[in-house]
């Protein structure tokens, strides 16, 4: 059997490898995604303070350190029981939808986008931002500057900084907003939904004109019929920081809707012994492997998925972003993985809109903003809708909220086993006769990317990333040929 | 901050230090910005944790750059220092992968993008024992060379 390593995974914000079998007829037999473990997070955890969790949880992961800093101030209003003031709540969903829209937007710009703009044959060293910026203009890579640096700069203003932020406490937030700063805010908010329609227009123009394209995202290699999962408001709309958690099956019919609290009546996790992620499936469905369909309890979870679980978005032009994106496709659910990165799009303008729509509401200026815990803590969960998915956490405690107990379920372990099966599925399409050139390597790499995974990536040891090695074993295990890229 | 440099030009620098301060000796470049900073508080620190181009949010601007960082290559004790430039960097990683776009690349997407880039690059990277677990601190090899790698950066940058 022949070997072949692809390692690191150009792009992908973390450290992994795909390894492909390939069959003696020189076919994908097997592929699968390892990624290296980072050890004693819950051990790190317990024994502390429950309240230093939204501290400590920042600074597992540098790029989605808001969605671990809101998980974990929900997990503590739980464990202190303790609801915050309606202004609290606001300002946290404000903060947190500036960081959904900026976070989707370095993925499409930065890290998925490339294999669209630039075409996912196009040669390995233009399928870049650098790329992105040579299709698309110089003025739209200012834009995206622009944006990102508003929106980061509500987070600075909220959270005290960018990134690790430090502002959610159990029953609410530890500093309000002052007229002046709304007013930066708004206009950061502003200027993002007009970039975000912008992206939209371009995502129209260079992917949705395109043939190949739209034949790549509706072709059966990038697609699997699988369940759905996001969180849902009352309304069946899509929030990202409160509501219901909400299950469609392949074919979009409800399969359950429940509470965040209740997750471990839902969600089990199946251990493989090639690697140390942990396999998330529907408790009720069970495990059947990496298979699809009604009778597998694989379901997926990000923007795609979220969209697939709602009836539509909260805000006017998202709406109808969304219903575009629905009826090109041809209908709920769509299962297209590459959908995903439309998806996200949709959903960075619905962040837009939503970060505007809370600096205008009057309450956001309300000095009301914590509730003081006055309940022995227990237990406690908190679920947020990170930007690669559903993110839950769970704490225990003792009686004087030191920890005993911490579980974190995050985004990309929903998703794992649905991309490993993206992976191995388009392996298996586009790799014949042992031929791998670079240009069908980039494409299987496409399948995991349009999930935008991260794998606790907060290693950041320079030189950070080798170029792309593709090593090719023969089937007596000795190395026959070694591709640099990058 | 202004640091004199070059027959006594003014230039205004940020201090960059990255890594994860709860991943063991991966936060050893934190540790030093902080140290920076304690020795001489006027210093510009900035601390992050993130990659890619996320850089070049922090340093667009400053004129002058010194990052601080931990760095794995195997080959080298704990707490050994390198000083690497920009084109060491360039010819480790290419602009394809996700986190060589780190430092290099994040340079040349911010020059592309018509950012003021720092003219002046100084890079620090501090090989590291342990940064796979959770853990505040650095191991005792890497926090016994810290205090001499501060002064040694002082020195180097006339700080």
């Amino acid at each position: 059997m022949k070997k072949i390593t692809i390692d690191p995974i150009t792009r992908l914000e973390g450290h992994g490898k795909i390894e492909i079998f390939l069959d003696d007829q020189g076919g994908c037999e097997r592929a699968c995604l390892q990624v290296p473990e980072l050890r004693g997070f819950e051990s790190f955890c317990v024994g502390r303070p429950a309240e230093e969790m939204p501290r400590i949880t920042t600074m597992i992961c540098g790029v989605c350190p808001t969605a671990h800093h809101m998980a974990s101030a929900k997990a503590l209003d739980d464990l202190f029981k303790v609801d915050p003031p309606p202004a609290a709540k606001k300002i946290r969903e404000l903060m947190y939808n500036a960081f959904q829209a900026e976070d989707h937007m370095l993925h499409f710009f930065f890290l998925g986008g490339p294999d669209f703009v630039v075409g996912p044959q196009a040669p390995s060293g233009e399928r870049n931002i650098l790329g992105v910026i040579a299709r698309a203009g110089l003025e739209a890579g200012g834009k995206v500057i622009r944006m990102r640096k508003g929106m980061r700069n509500i987070l600075r203003i909220i959270g005290g900084k960018p990134v690790m932020p430090s502002c959610a406490l159990p029953g609410g937030v530890s500093k309000g907003i002052s007229k002046d700063e709304r007013k930066t805010i708004l206009e950061a908010g502003e200027y993002s939904v007009e970039f975000c329609k912008f992206a939209l227009g371009l995502f129209d123009d260079i992917v949705l004109k395109n043939k190949d394209y739209i034949d790549l995202v509706s072709g059966d290699v990038y697609s699997h019929r699988t369940y759905y999962m996001g969180m849902v408001d009352k309304n069946n709309k899509v929030n990202f920081y409160d509501g219901m958690i909400r299950v469609v099956d392949p074919g979009g019919k409800e399969f359950a809707r429940f509470n965040g609290r209740d997750y471990l009546d839902h969600i089990a996790e199946h251990v493989e012994p090639w690697t140390y992620v942990r396999f998330s499936y529907l408790k009720k469905i069970g495990w059947q492997g990496f298979v699809d369909g009604e009778e597998s309890g694989v379901f997926r979870v990000a923007p795609l998925a979220r969209l697939n679980v709602s009836d539509g978005m909260a805000t006017p032009l998202a709406q109808k972003a969304y219903q575009r994106m629905v009826s090109v496709l041809g209908g709920k659910p769509v299962h297209s993985t590459l959908a995903f990165h439309w998806a996200r799009l949709v959903e960075a303008l619905y962040a837009s809109e939503r970060v505007v729509e809370l600096a205008r509401d009057p309450e956001i200026l309300s000095p009301d903003i914590v509730n003081r815990p006055s309940q022995t803590p227990k237990e406690g969960v908190g679920v947020i809708e990170a930007p690669r998915g559903t993110l839950i956490h769970h704490y225990q405690t003792d009686d004087r909220g030191i920890l005993t107990r911490v579980n974190l379920i995050v985004a990309t372990q929903n998703n794992a086993a649905a991309i490993n099966m993206s992976v191995e599925k388009a392996a298996k399409s586009l790799i014949k006769d042992g031929k791998v050139p670079d240009g069908i390597l980039n494409m299987i790499e496409m399948a995991f990317r349009a999930y935008d995974p991260c794998y606790a990536c907060a290693t950041h040891s320079l030189p950070g990333g080798m170029p792309l090695e593709v090593s090719i074993y023969g089937s007596d295990g000795k190395l026959k040929k070694s591709i640099k890229r990058g | 901050m202004l640091l004199s440099e070059n027959g006594g030009q003014e230039m205004e620098a940020l201090i960059l230090g990255i890594g994860n301060p709860i991943l063991t000796d991966d936060g050893v470049g934190i540790e030093i910005a902080r140290r920076l900073k304690g020795a001489i508080p006027g210093l510009k620190i900035e601390e992050t944790n993130e990659a890619a181009v996320v850089l070049i949010d922090y340093v667009a601007g400053y004129d002058k750059l010194i990052i601080i960082d931990s760095i794995k290559t195997g080959q080298g004790r704990p707490g050994d220092l390198y000083k690497l430039s920009l084109e060491d960097l360039d010819k480790a990683a290419g602009p394809s992968s996700a986190h060589s776009m780190d430092v290099a690349t994040a340079f040349e997407v911010g020059r592309s993008l018509g950012c003021k880039m720092p003219e002046s690059v100084s890079i620090y990277a501090v090989e590291v024992r342990d940064n796979s677990c959770f853990s505040e601190g650095c191991t005792k090899e890497v926090a016994e060379k810290i205090p001499s790698i501060v002064e040694r950066i002082i020195v180097e940058e006339k700080l």
